[in-house]
């Protein structure tokens, strides 16, 4: 391999290039749906993709699915020509930070390669959580299972000399439960994912989670509806992940570039205020146990955790090498594509606000009337965070009181997160999946128990 | 291309050797390149981007149980290894009879043009500056936030057990644009075409109707929550078709009792002024193949007549189920793949859905249709209807749309979201556009062929 992709990235430089890399990914995948206890689709696959990225005055990029030699140098050709023609036209040329090369082979850690398992094992160990979670209660009325597990191997090359390989695992079960009686129908959802193996499924307990899941549902089909207006609001850890998400993405230096853009309101606010005291906010890709994990950016930098925002302070945004000499700053491995297809760009792997030293019942102590949201349904991004939460309970007088059916609320980042009042000293990860356009990244989002002096619940 | 049929027929042997009774190959190749200039910041940005994607789908039996799988890797080994797994995944499939058998493919016009296929980025820029010209030539305080260029050709074989042997190329060519007007910055409009060829993308005209249209946006108005008379464009009118209504058609959802329409065949369903039809032959259409993602020709299929319904669509699995022909509709595609041009994928099993849904074009002018309303509103754009239920039940906010009053427009619409739900929407249907456009919903496969129709009321709530 790396042969190769040294002869595709010296074409690059012969040609003119001011610097190369190329990347490959293959993914060996498996996807399992179970729906009401019967198989809907199994889907195995390989999928092999790579890239060539040149700069010349701009960047051109050429994406295929061959590693044939005679393919990647006619996309070199390609590229380069792109680039060039592309730089001409724009006024001032783009440039990247300068880093030191790496050469460095990560290996799959201690853990069970799901290559190694037979799709029944994986398919058995679904059967039982659903039948576990159908058994709940006769009003379930649809269970649906969505389960895939992938092992990655990735390898970068680049004209300055980095050679770097890593293999990834990655395991995921998606649950959602629906309950009926009469008209009244209620959903739930549960989400387990790492990068971890087939032993995600052991120690993540998915027959606990099914279980729970069921009963949960079952006690929302007689839960009120929640009310309409402006509350004081304490939302859960999962709610607290979206939160930490869509604001870590505002603190990429790639959306602060573009002000107008729906992720754009963090331009020109470094070091100011962006949010209340109570949050600080960790971009982290290598603790373990988390649901992204990687050691190496997409272009090649070593990854690390990095802080952009500390009590309420703008400190910095997460970069590229070309944002990173934009603004002078430095890339710390935070670069991510879906797939070897697509161009890198600072996006935030797993945004995580850090807990404090309150309890949860110090956080609720003194709402005298207030709403508890718990769990994400769906939820779209951006300026106006909107996301519809599984359920909720009222808060009377610092204590829980009765349950109440999945709520939407809506968060306006410019004003709401300065309402946040304090965190709790629990925590908690939401693995998540970010759609933008034809992209789709694994993230995550997590943090402690949250408290909004008010925020706005529709019905 | 022979290549391309010697791997496909190496897998069918392999897939023999491995015990399948019966095996399918589809290998899908895109080759897709795209421009786009974007002001970040204050500066003009290049982004340059060509890919080429190619993968291998195969659906094997034995034993009467079928399987599903794909590989974008083409290695010997990747192929067995898929084939293996295929066929340990197999599962009992009701209407599974054996592969489609070999039938003339439909015939297609206007679909391929080597032009198109080979243009060079020299041309390409000329054609993005020809685009830009005929904007700035409107009105010279029209500002060009982003303006973009792609082509794309993609080629499909499908070989299988039971003889079929076809091939098929395709090209596709796209403009894009985000306009506003200098003094209202806060007001952005994206504008984007799709066309099959490089003859049939009127850059001048459409470059105009955009700068035109961002003008007309720019003063926004309050509106009053209440039923308005309503024109809908024809890519408002593709995002509330494109997901529930679209898989309410669908033999697989009507045989799973999911879908509303199940048993209505000859009822009256819709505004006797609707007639509406898929048809995956249509000339110049961005999903017109010549035949579907199993090998089976492709058709023109009425749905509706004059409000009535009158069938469903079919691929060969669901045909057998229902001792019926397929319609040609199976279609490699599940969400959230999209693409820009063709939202068909070697990754995506296949099952029924829509090609390009053609409503019947009416007798009204624009014009006319605007004329006639008193007091009504225009919608140009509104968000994706795919997040719809299958109830058909839709709350959307609007993206841009016009208010008319006296027959004319006289401002923008400033924020609103329209209710309803969309099989009693079709309903109100009280006048249908002579006019045409290829239009595709933001977040499904296919295309709506559609004229602006009119709806008689619709719920509109004000967000002031």
């Amino acid at each position: 391999m790396k042969d190769v992709l040294e002869r595709a990235v010296d074409k690059a430089m012969e040609l003119g290039a001011e610097y190369a890399d190329v990347r490959v990914q293959r993914t060996y995948s498996n996807t399992i749906r179970i729906v009401n206890g019967r198989v809907e689709r199994t889907i195995p696959s390989v999928e092999l993709t790579a890239s060539i990225r040149v700069l010349k005055g701009t960047w051109g990029f050429s994406s295929l699915t061959s590693i044939s030699e005679t393919d990647l140098l006619e996309a070199v050709d390609k590229t380069f020509k792109t680039a060039k023609v592309g730089a001409e036209r724009i006024p001032e040329p783009v440039k990247i930070k300068e880093v030191k090369p790496v050469e460095d082979k990560v290996r799959l850690g201690d853990i069970q390669d799901p290559r190694e398992i037979p799709i029944e094992e994986k398919m058995e160990i679904i059967f039982e959580c659903d039948k576990a979670a159908r058994s709940i209660d006769a009003r379930i009325v649809r269970t649906d299972y969505n389960y895939s597990d992938s092992v990655k191997e990735k390898y970068f090359c680049s004209s300055e000399g980095s050679y770097i390989e890593e293999i990834i695992p990655f395991t995921e079960l998606r649950i959602v439960v629906v309950a009926r009686e009469g008209k009244v129908i209620q959903q739930t959802i549960g989400r387990i994912a790492a990068s971890a193996g087939q032993e995600l499924m052991a120690y993540a307990d998915p027959l606990e989670v099914s279980e729970r899941l069921a009963q949960d549902t079952v006690k929302l089909l007689s839960a009120k509806s929640p009310p309409s207006g402006r509350y004081p609001v304490v939302v859960d850890n999962g709610i607290t992940g979206l939160i930490a998400l869509s604001t870590g993405l505002m603190t990429s230096a790639y959306f602060a570039l573009m002000p107008e853009s729906e992720l754009g309101s963090f331009a020109g606010k470094l070091g100011q205020k962006v949010c209340s005291e109570a949050i600080t906010l960790t971009d982290d890709p290598t603790s373990a146990g988390m649901p992204v994990i990687f050691h190496y950016d997409e272009e090649g930098i070593a990854a690390e955790p990095v802080n952009m925002i500390e009590s309420g302070v703008l400190k910095t945004y997460i970069h590229s090498r070309e944002t990173a000499y934009k603004f002078n700053a430095e890339p710390r491995g935070h670069s991510r594509a879906p797939n070897a297809l697509f161009q890198p760009k600072p996006i935030v792997s797993n945004a995580i606000i850090k807990s404090s030293d309150l309890s949860f019942e110090e956080l609720i102590e003194d709402v005298k009337e207030g709403i508890y949201l718990r769990g994400v349904v769906g939820a779209t991004i951006g300026r106006i965070i909107q996301c519809t939460t599984m359920m909720g309970y009222r808060i009377v007088n610092g204590e829980i009181g009765e349950p109440l059916k999945g709520a939407t609320f809506i968060v306006d980042a410019s004003k709401d997160l300065f309402n946040v009042d304090a965190v709790a000293n629990d925590f908690d990860v939401l693995p998540l999946r970010l759609i933008e356009g034809d992209k789709f990244y694994p993230v995550s989002g997590g943090g402690p128990h949250m408290k909004f002096k008010e925020l706005k619940i529709g019905g | 291309m022979t290549d391309i049929f010697s791997i496909a027929n190496r897998v069918l042997k392999i897939a023999e050797e491995e015990g399948a009774d019966h095996c399918e190959v589809y290998i899908m190749n895109r080759n897709k390149t795209d421009y786009t200039f974007e002001v970040k910041a204050g500066k003009k940005t290049f982004n340059g981007i060509s890919s080429t994607i190619r993968g291998i789908a195969i659906r094997a039996a034995k034993g009467g149980k079928l399987g599903f799988g794909y590989s974008s890797d083409f290695s010997e080994e990747a192929l067995r290894f898929t084939i293996r797994s295929v066929l340990s995944v197999a599962e009992e499939t009701q209407g599974f009879e054996g592969f489609t058998t070999p039938k003339t493919v439909s015939e297609v016009k206007g679909t391929y043009d080597d032009e198109t296929a080979n243009l060079s980025i020299e041309k390409a820029m000329e054609l993005i500056d020809l685009f830009e010209d005929s904007i700035k030539g409107v009105n010279e305080d029209i500002l060009i936030l982003e303006s973009s260029l792609r082509h794309c050709v993609i080629s499909t074989v499908i070989v299988n057990t039971a003889g079929v042997e076809v091939e098929e190329k395709g090209t596709y060519i796209g403009i894009g644009t985000t306009l506003s007007v200098k003094g209202k910055e806060k007001i952005t409009y994206p504008f984007n075409s799709s066309r099959r060829t490089m003859n049939s993308l009127d850059l001048e005209k459409l470059g105009e109707t955009a700068a035109n249209d961002v003008l007309r946006l720019t003063e926004k108005k309050s509106i009053e929550t209440g039923d308005y008379e309503v024109i809908l464009s024809p890519k408002v009118l593709a995002e509330l078709l494109s997901y529930s209504f679209t898989t309410s058609l669908c033999a697989d959802q009507v045989q799973a009792k999911l879908s509303v329409l199940e048993g209505k065949v000859g009822e009256k369903i819709a505004s006797e002024k609707l007639t509406l039809y898929d048809d995956g032959t249509y000339e110049e259409g961005l999903y017109t193949t010549k035949f579907d993602d199993e090998g089976t020709p492709t058709q023109k299929t009425l749905l509706i007549e004059k409000g009535v319904l009158k069938g469903f669509l079919y691929d060969s699995i669901t045909a057998n189920i229902d001792n019926v022909e397929s319609t040609g509709n199976c279609v490699r595609w599940e969400p959230p793949t999209w693409d820009v041009f063709f939202a068909r994928s070697f990754s995506c099993r296949p099952r029924v859905w829509m090609s390009n849904l053609v409503i019947e074009p009416g007798s009204k002018k624009l014009d006319e249709l605007v004329g006639e309303i008193s007091k009504g509103l225009f919608l140009l754009n509104i968000f994706s209807g795919f997040t719809m239920s299958p109830s058909g039940d839709f709350n959307l906010p609007v993206v841009h749309g016009y208010i008319i009053e006296k027959g004319e427009i006289t401002g923008a619409i400033k924020e609103a979201t329209i209710q309803g739900n969309v099989f009693e929407t079709l309903k109100g249907i009280n006048a249908v556009g002579a006019d045409i456009d290829i239009v595709i919903p933001d977040s499904t496969s296919g295309s709506l062929i559609s004229p602006h129709i009119r709806l008689e009321k619709l719920k509109v709530i004000s967000a002031d």
